[in-house]
């Protein structure tokens, strides 16, 4: 089993926030609306959490092939939001000892590698 | 016309409680609009991982809204048994797990459970955190 998933990653503006909340039908302020997001703690824009759960599917499909997504649990928690302007990478590393669990995690590329989502993605043996 | 429907806030959760089984088809359009997002998903048999969550805001907003405004995700498990592929008629059922306040924030944990329509056989499961803003 591969020890290191291949990462995947993209840059988050605005526009890409607009097209996720319009696939999946969540128009929440605090993604589209920049004035009601300014009064928020965020201070801001965020991005739905799940636009960057999708690179950790990414990463997972790389790795461990198509076959291996009828297989995983996965469980993740949001750390830090991503805002507009973001570029993100999504990875995870197989934990020692512990059979086939991965610690999964979202991280920010600008240089301090912030850590936003983090996570397990357990494999559950080929039958 | 109908009268809008009422804000679904923290207190109209009622842990155990089955809101409903909503419909998703995964066909060509859908899965195209989201490779308009995300081009890298590019097989054209299986639906993308990412998409799972699309499927459970589906489900989740179709019952628990509207939402007042300005809640966050705070985590989110699923546990696939069979990834759905193109052509596949999903019905994803809708359930108020638990609720709690914690440090004066409204958690709420809404279990999703999806099955083929046809064949009735579980796909997928998830639980979806939320912290709710009022």
């Amino acid at each position: 089993m591969e020890t290191t998933l291949k990462r995947s990653s993209r840059h988050v503006d605005f526009q890409s926030i607009l097209d996720y909340a319009a696939l999946t039908n969540d128009y929440n302020p605090v993604h589209v609306d920049r004035e009601f997001a300014a009064k928020t703690p965020f201070g801001g824009i965020i991005a739905h959490g799940t636009m960057s759960v999708a690179l950790i599917w990414q990463a997972l499909a790389k790795t461990l092939g198509r076959d291996a997504l009828d297989r995983i649990h996965l469980d993740i928690r949001f750390m830090k939001p991503v805002r507009i302007g973001d570029t993100v990478a999504a990875g995870g590393e197989l934990r020692p000892g512990a059979g086939s669990v991965y610690d999964v995690w979202v991280k920010n590329e600008d240089g301090k590698g912030e850590l936003l989502i983090s996570g397990t993605a357990t494999i559950r043996d080929a039958p | 016309m109908s009268a809008p429907r009422p804000v679904f806030t923290y207190d109209h959760y009622e842990p155990g409680k089955v809101y409903g089984e909503r419909r998703f088809v995964v066909d060509e359009d859908v899965m195209q609009k989201w490779r308009k997002v995300y081009p890298c998903d590019d097989d054209p048999h299986v639906m993308p991982g990412g998409m799972l969550a699309m499927v459970i805001l589906d489900a989740v907003l179709t019952f628990n809204s509207p939402r007042p405004p300005g809640g966050v995700h705070g985590g989110q498990t699923f546990e696939v048994t069979r990834m759905p592929r193109a052509g596949d008629i999903l019905l994803t059922e809708v359930k108020c797990q638990d609720k709690e306040i914690r440090k004066n924030r409204k958690l709420v944990r809404v279990q999703t459970t999806t099955r083929n329509g046809n064949s009735d056989e579980v796909m997928f499961k998830g639980i979806m955190t939320t912290l709710v803003a009022a």
